[in-house]
């Protein structure tokens, strides 16, 4: 029932995510290293398939969460959009890795700092572009985007 | 290495400092409509208020910045604080004259209705009472 039937999103677990992947791009990138990026990607890729063993996943719920550095914030939310929205940075930094594997550097720095932008805006302003596409595209119509934003 | 370290210092700050003008290139805009702007009719005087601009499909708003508002509210009671909120959705041209981009965007206007802060995105109910006591 799209729009009806809404699981609970942990916010902070969305917030780890994201601050983890800022610093580990911007230590890819100050340490002009591949395997970082394509680390991050591979957590992306994960935690967008929302396996049980995605990177992130597990950095949240066996070490920050167990520490109690931060407190859960979970909330009604589709976790969808956000899934769709890791899809996105997942996608990107795979295709910097690969375009710094062939040698083309500037080009895949560029997306790596795509994400590292929109990471920010995420974790600091609570704007999640993917999320906004991810509605745009079930506005459109668009098969596989079935969740509308939640009603109030 | 160290070229690449001050290459991602310098391309941060730039972000922040591209951010922070963004700020006050709002906060100015709201301040040239606020004397006359419609949507402040109902604004009284010598209260502080927050101009919360949402849309109907911003989760954030619904899941995070309503609570926080509605905490606030509570908290500093109906006589210390006006909520005045605007669909941006439904009233479009009040979110162009006020710079609004994206929601939720809160404007925090003192007690002569003049706007001193704005915040994109969510603002915790912490941080706008922070923000309303610095201008009461």
């Amino acid at each position: 029932m799209a729009g009806v039937t809404l699981r609970k999103v942990d916010q902070t677990g969305i917030k780890v995510g994201q601050a983890a992947t800022i610093i580990l791009l911007l230590a890819g990138f100050v340490l002009n290293s591949w395997p970082l990026i394509a680390l991050v990607a591979l957590a992306q890729l994960l935690g967008a398939l929302d396996v049980p063993f995605a990177p992130y996943r597990l950095l949240y719920l066996k070490v920050i969460k167990p520490s109690g550095l931060v407190k859960p914030n979970v909330i009604a939310d589709n976790p969808e959009p956000h899934r769709f929205a890791v899809l996105i940075g997942g996608v990107f930094n795979t295709v910097a890795t690969i375009l710094l594997l062939a040698g083309a550097p500037t080009p895949a720095w560029v997306l790596v700092w795509i994400v590292i932008v929109l990471a920010n805006v995420n974790f600091w302003l609570n704007f999640c572009l993917g999320c906004w596409m991810y509605y745009q595209l079930h506005r459109l119509g668009v098969p596989g985007f079935k969740y509308a934003p939640v009603e109030g | 290495m160290v070229e690449r370290l001050v290459l991602a210092v310098v391309l941060l700050a730039l972000a922040f400092a591209a951010y922070q003008l963004l700020k006050q290139r709002n906060l100015q805009r709201a301040a040239a409509t606020a004397a006359v702007d419609p949507i402040l009719d109902d604004f009284k005087p010598g209260i502080p208020a927050i101009v919360y601009f949402t849309t109907p499909g911003c989760i954030p708003c619904k899941t995070q910045q309503q609570p926080a508002l509605s905490r606030l509210r509570t908290e500093l009671g109906e006589n210390n604080i006006q909520i005045i909120q605007i669909d941006a959705v439904e009233n479009p041209d009040a979110a162009d004259r006020w710079g609004v981009f994206s929601a939720p965007t809160t404007f925090i206007l003192d007690p002569h209705g003049q706007p001193r802060e704005v915040n994109h995105g969510v603002a915790d109910a912490a941080k706008l009472k922070r923000q309303i006591e610095l201008v009461a």
